[in-house]
């Protein structure tokens, strides 16, 4: 399943609880402090600013056939800054690719090669 | 009537002036030519690591104050804030209790309130800086600390309700958050009976206002004196459990090489002025920054700074009031003799006589990173 990116945007910044399109459930005021007003949301501006983060992000993935598997399974649960601020030989990223299909993520196992020859090419091992 | 984000960034800014001189003073930074205001932070105030869930830093520069505002407080959490919050928060206390209790956001806010002042770092903080070949996870500089004024209960004044037994030896945190996928483990974290006890905050206001969701809110936990991954944000339940929490943040996550597990805070210093790359004219120049530990008691016991590579070292003031669980900012003035580029370094060293080392070892979480700040800047003849 590969999910449309502005589809993704707009759902990936929802489940950052960062915008006001997710909103809490109306509180009911009554002797209770309703939760919304006890936890205010941050700044209009914040919420721009990083839903532009995101999206810069994800322009830079680079290409190949690993960037659509990438866009499909990691990016449902975050951002690809987790991934490209990170370095692992391809020991590592196999670790964190099965680590993630144990969690969920809709890879499919014949992908996983892939999808981790893609991340070690791009995020391998830094030189010193 | 005013906006309750503008009533919270002024009311925020009044403390971070009250609670200390060198929170105003701190803007005043350089030679008399030199710099005289902090540099604007970021759009959005925060310097952005992962957008999503959200890890930020906060801007070095608005580190100068004691008080951290909430704008520029650094985030992080591994899943972000719940998407769905419920009308009227509750914490349940159950398990190894007497009496299991469900108290509304309203009855824990009747308790007698107190304010803490604490110092808070992430674990991860300085992973960047380690400079590792191969490296996980966020990757923080400085800025992944930062201090509040909270509003809250000692965790033991709560906990006095559900009353625990003898079988009570470690609390489960769990909070509202969780991993888009449901298979996910939730973050749960616990800390030991005794800690809980003595030395744990239940908060719901930060610096005045009502604590951002960003920031854990409406409740939260601070664990005083461990780094930030024990201070629960988004508390709705209190397991009383007899032994350590086996969930996977607990049990794998957040271990150093040797496999002990990451909990105190360790002596550390942080240079806010001069910032890297800055400008600054020959002739005397003001450094400051902030200090903290893991102890208690206030915890730091000086500060030093060097220009040679360590090889001399100058000491510095301490400044403001004490706290027991907070940084302590200091500040002092160096003599630059000659135009060019210069190193500056500090080091902190705590009432237990630990010395901020060097260079911290790496390990291959990145956790800990207690190294001594460097800041290179430039200074031209006055």
């Amino acid at each position: 399943m590969r999910l449309r990116l502005d589809t993704l945007f707009a759902c990936s910044i929802c489940l950052t609880g960062i915008t006001s399109a997710c909103r809490p459930a109306s509180g009911q005021a009554g002797d209770d402090v309703a939760t919304q007003m006890a936890a205010p949301r941050p700044s209009a501006v914040l919420q721009q600013v990083v839903a532009e983060s995101e999206k810069a992000s994800a322009a830079a993935l680079p290409e190949g056939t690993g960037r659509a598997l990438v866009e499909g399974n990691c990016l449902i649960c975050h951002g690809a800054a987790l991934i490209q601020q990170q370095h692992k030989d391809s020991a590592g990223w196999t670790k964190t690719v099965k680590q993630m299909r144990t969690w969920g993520a809709p890879l499919a196992e014949q992908d996983e090669p892939a999808l981790i020859a893609y991340l070690v090419k791009s995020y391998g091992i830094k030189e010193p | 009537m005013e906006a309750p984000q503008e009533r919270m960034s002024r009311r925020t800014l009044l403390a971070a002036g009250i609670a200390g001189l060198g929170g105003m003073l701190a803007c005043r930074v350089g030679s008399p030519e030199g710099p005289t205001s902090a540099p604007a932070p970021p759009e959005g105030g925060l310097v952005i690591r992962n957008a999503r869930p959200l890890d930020a830093e906060a801007p070095l520069a608005q580190l100068r104050s004691f008080l951290t505002p909430n704008e520029h407080f650094f985030v992080r959490s591994h899943f972000g804030p719940p998407t769905t919050l419920p009308s009227q928060w509750t914490l349940t206390i159950d398990g190894a209790v007497k009496q299991p209790v469900t108290l509304t956001l309203a009855e824990i806010r009747k308790l007698n309130a107190a304010t803490q002042t604490i110092t808070t770092e992430c674990a991860g903080n300085g992973r960047g800086n380690f400079r590792l070949p191969k490296t996980a996870g966020v990757q923080w500089q400085y800025g992944a600390v930062s201090t509040a004024r909270w509003t809250g209960v000692p965790l033991g004044v709560v906990l006095e309700q559900a009353q625990l037994t003898p079988d009570a030896r470690h609390l489960w945190m769990e909070g509202l958050d969780q991993a888009p996928i449901a298979k996910v483990p939730k973050f749960i974290r616990s800390i030991p009976a005794d800690l809980a006890l003595n030395a744990a905050f239940l908060a719901w206001e930060m610096n005045g206002s009502p604590i951002p969701l960003l920031h854990g809110g409406p409740l939260r936990l601070l664990t005083l004196g461990w780094f930030g991954m024990a201070s629960t944000k988004w508390l709705t339940h209190i397991h009383a459990r007899p032994a350590v929490s086996d969930n996977f943040f607990m049990a794998t996550a957040y271990r150093f090489a040797d496999g002990s597990p990451v909990e105190r805070l360790r002596v550390k210093s942080l240079i806010t002025a001069p910032l890297a790359d800055e400008r600054l004219r020959t002739g005397k120049v003001r450094v400051a920054g902030q200090a903290w530990s893991g102890l208690g008691s206030g915890g730091i016991k000086s500060v030093e700074v060097s220009l040679d590579d360590g090889q001399t070292w100058q000491p510095t003031r301490l400044t403001g009031q004490e706290y027991p669980y907070a940084w302590r900012s200091w500040e002092s003035e160096i003599q630059i003799a000659t135009p060019g580029p210069k190193r500056l370094l500090a080091r902190a060293t705590d009432r237990s006589g630990s010395v901020q080392p060097r260079r911290a070892d790496p390990n291959p979480g990145g956790f800990g990173n207690n190294s001594m700040p460097e800041v290179g800047f430039d200074a031209t003849q006055a």
